[in-house]
């Protein structure tokens, strides 16, 4: 059966997402009449929180900056903008450009639904763009997006805490930034965690916050890179899992949790506990910078510890991609290149949602944030996720992904490295057999 | 019945059985032709006889909604049904600030779920939710809400039964006003105890409506999405994961449209026995009564 047939007959869960794309407006509606008449881009993103308020000026920026484009800029969360994308795609109505991670191209570009020519013909160079950005744009040889920025984890620290626990400077070791995290970790008493009689079930202040969802997959994904091991890759069929490799990067994340009890079992928001003074240090991304104007201690990022043999953190990177249209429109892919252009080239102001901007010029022009240094240091060892055809699957943030059971088994359930390694191992294989 | 009457009933019945039509039924058996294909959304979709179903019967997550659903069902229903039967004869006594009373407990229905699930989620924080707050004062340990998988459920469960008792409850409060004075007085009269007016006039009586109530709640739980997936989307690892958001994270997470509409027939067909079981149990007892 022909999918617009299947579509058409608006069978089973297939209405409800046609009802999402009815209320997109339509993609297809391209100011295609005389030549004087603005052509029209659909641009779908994914950003909800300050970042969306940021790309919403760009686009507004770029369609008062001439008259042959228009822009309508529309974003949802990431999950559903694809739901919807998908949606138009098959209704014949698809946007023109799609905002999407790195390591998710692959997914869409097996699918059929990204225009890797179109992309071709705007003829960017990688000399232009950070390498690690460009890089992960490219899936099968072939490109599949304009590199829009580069983000990652670092660690947020309180520098009054810092001050008043008495230390100088960030730890970039183990030893040292698990004893300054002891050392902030204070309950009703003043009490550390290596004190005798500290209460663990009062405490004021911690010395670390982290997310407990899948950004805690992301930590161990990181500290198996700085121990040298990642078997995940783009191409795997079937993955084969070392508990033994993976159990230092497991049993460091735990020990913090429940051992060292530097860390809040259960966390929901650490970057809200560390605005509100709560935890001492948090990780999280530079996605989160734009939202300090108003915090009144003194504060700082530093790169993320490394824990392991060499250094390593989890990354990602933003690229706008093309999807492929029913019908050629010339003057439309003329408006599309016109628009990836100028987005590449006015990035710098992206930087002010806290990415780092992709394009070199962009990059070099823009004004930094603070706390951007600390990601800025990262960017020569960043890991990205590999963009493999079931990424979205496998790294998945909604149960019952893998990386998510994993990482809830490990910082929430305290669960060994032997148990829960060879179950992410059967749960991602499971997903690769299909 | 007449033909005018039937032209009359058609007319009032005809805008509901478009719409019904358009959204539920014709959904429905869409979704049991989609169940049949394997369908990624961006692809052509492809025909698979039965893969679906096969691969479900093969899948631990699926059985994990399942058992998870009806933990969900057993938490949630029988609580629910008598909280808000009690509740009802309670807002039926001649009590001041009742009809006050009756607008509070709607209240938590007509808030937006999302909005529910949100507020909750501070409520049930670790270390800094209210109700850890008081446990802490009261010299007890935490609770880990929302983030220990022994209690997740039970704290979605605690949250659920907030939300719809006050639903549950008005529905009984009519039932309850339908039962006319004079069988109380009679009983009364007779010298029948409290407990026994309550055993044998108001239950008895209040059976259509207890059926009708413990219906609509078994639907409305085994198909509730919103604040589990504000509150913990499924989490932590599986352990709120329910078939309904097994079904979403397939079709519209993993975009395996097809596996999903193949969770949605289960549903469907798994709501279908409960009511069944539920109507023959409640017949069954009306029978022996």
């Amino acid at each position: 059966m022909k999918r617009r047939n299947l579509l058409a007959l608006g069978l089973g869960l297939v209405p409800a997402v046609a009802g999402l794309a009815a209320c997109s407006g339509g993609g297809a509606a391209s100011g295609t009449g005389s030549d004087t008449t603005p052509s029209k881009i659909v641009y779908y993103g994914g950003w909800t929180g300050a970042d969306l308020d940021k790309m919403q000026a760009m686009v507004t920026k770029y369609n008062s900056s001439q008259t042959k484009v228009q822009v309508e800029f529309s974003s949802l969360q990431w999950t559903n903008m694809f739901t919807k994308f998908l949606a138009d795609y098959q209704a014949g109505n698809s946007p023109d450009v799609v905002a999407m991670h790195t390591f998710e191209i692959g997914q869409f570009a097996d699918m059929g639904v990204l225009d890797t020519d179109a992309v071709a013909a705007l003829n960017l160079k990688r000399d232009d763009f950070l390498p690690i950005a460009w890089d992960g744009t490219t899936y099968n040889s072939k490109p599949y997006g304009v590199p829009l920025d580069v983000n990652m984890h670092a660690v947020y620290y309180n520098k009054d805490l810092f001050a008043a626990a008495g230390i100088s400077s960030f730890p970039t070791d183990k030893a040292s930034f698990v004893a300054a995290a002891q050392k902030l970790t204070v309950d009703a008493k003043g009490k550390h965690p290596t004190d005798v009689g500290f209460d663990a079930q009062n405490v004021n202040t911690y010395g670390l916050g982290f997310l407990m969802n899948h950004h805690a997959f992301y930590q161990a994904y990181a500290l198996i890179n700085q121990d040298g091991y990642n078997p995940f890759t783009a191409d795997m069929k079937s993955i084969s899992l070392d508990p033994a490799k993976m159990s230092p990067a497991v049993g460091f994340l735990e020990d913090l949790i429940f051992t060292q009890k530097v860390v809040p079992v259960g966390e929901k928001s650490p970057i809200d506990d560390f605005k509100a003074g709560k935890v001492a240090m948090a990780v999280d991304g530079n996605w989160q910078l734009s939202g300090f104007s108003d915090v009144k201690f003194k504060w700082d990022t530093a790169p993320y510890p490394q824990i392991g043999a060499q250094k390593a953190v989890w990354g990602a990177a933003e690229v706008i991609t093309i999807p492929k249209q029913t019908k050629k429109d010339e003057k439309k892919a003329a408006a599309v290149k016109d628009f990836l252009t100028w987005l590449a080239q006015n990035s710098a102001d992206w930087a002010k949602s806290g990415q780092i901007p992709a394009n070199k010029a962009s990059y070099n022009s823009m004004t930094k944030l603070p706390g951007i240094d600390a990601y800025i240091a990262e960017l020569d060892y960043v890991k990205f996720l590999p963009a493999h055809p079931q990424a979205t699957k496998i790294f998945s943030s909604a149960a019952p992904s893998p990386i998510l059971t994993f990482a809830q088994d490990m910082v929430l359930n305290d669960k060994p490295a032997s148990t829960i390694v060879p179950k992410l191992q059967d749960d991602i294989n499971a997903i690769l057999k299909k | 019945m007449r033909r005018n009457q039937w032209k009359i009933a058609m007319v009032f019945l005809l805008p509901y059985l478009l719409i019904f039509s358009i959204f539920r039924f014709i959904p429905s058996v869409g979704g049991l032709v989609v169940s049949f294909f394997k369908w990624s959304l961006g692809g052509d979709p492809k025909f698979v006889g039965i893969d679906n179903y096969v691969n479900l019967a093969q899948d631990g997550s699926f059985y994990t909604s399942i058992r998870n659903t009806l933990s969900f069902f057993v938490l949630t229903v029988p609580v629910l049904v008598v909280a808000s039967l009690l509740l009802a004869m309670l807002l039926n006594q001649k009590l001041a600030g009742r009809k006050v009373m009756r607008t509070i407990s709607i209240i938590p229905y007509v808030l937006i779920p999302s909005i529910v699930g949100i507020m909750w989620n501070w409520m049930f924080d670790n270390n800094f939710g209210l109700l850890n707050y008081y446990i802490k004062k009261l010299g007890g340990s935490p609770v880990f809400w929302l983030t220990d998988e022994r209690f997740a459920l039970i704290a979605v469960s605690i949250v659920v039964v907030w939300t719809y008792i006050g639903y549950d409850m008005i529905l009984f409060l009519a039932g309850l006003q339908g039962i006319p004075k004079e069988t109380y007085e009679a009983a009364e009269v007779d010298g029948a105890s409290t407990f026994q007016v309550f055993w044998h006039i108001t239950l008895p009586l209040l059976k259509p409506v207890t059926m009708m109530v413990s219906t609509l709640t078994l639907v409305n739980v085994v198909q509730l999405f919103d604040q589990i997936y504000v509150m913990t989307n499924g989490g932590p690892g599986t352990s709120t994961l329910t078939m309904v958001q097994y079904m979403y994270t397939s079709a519209f997470t993993n975009y395996e449209l097809g596996y999903g509409s193949a969770i949605e027939v289960v549903i469907l067909v798994l709501l279908m026995v409960l009511i069944t079981v539920q109507n023959r149990i409640g017949n069954r007892e009306r029978k022996v009564a």
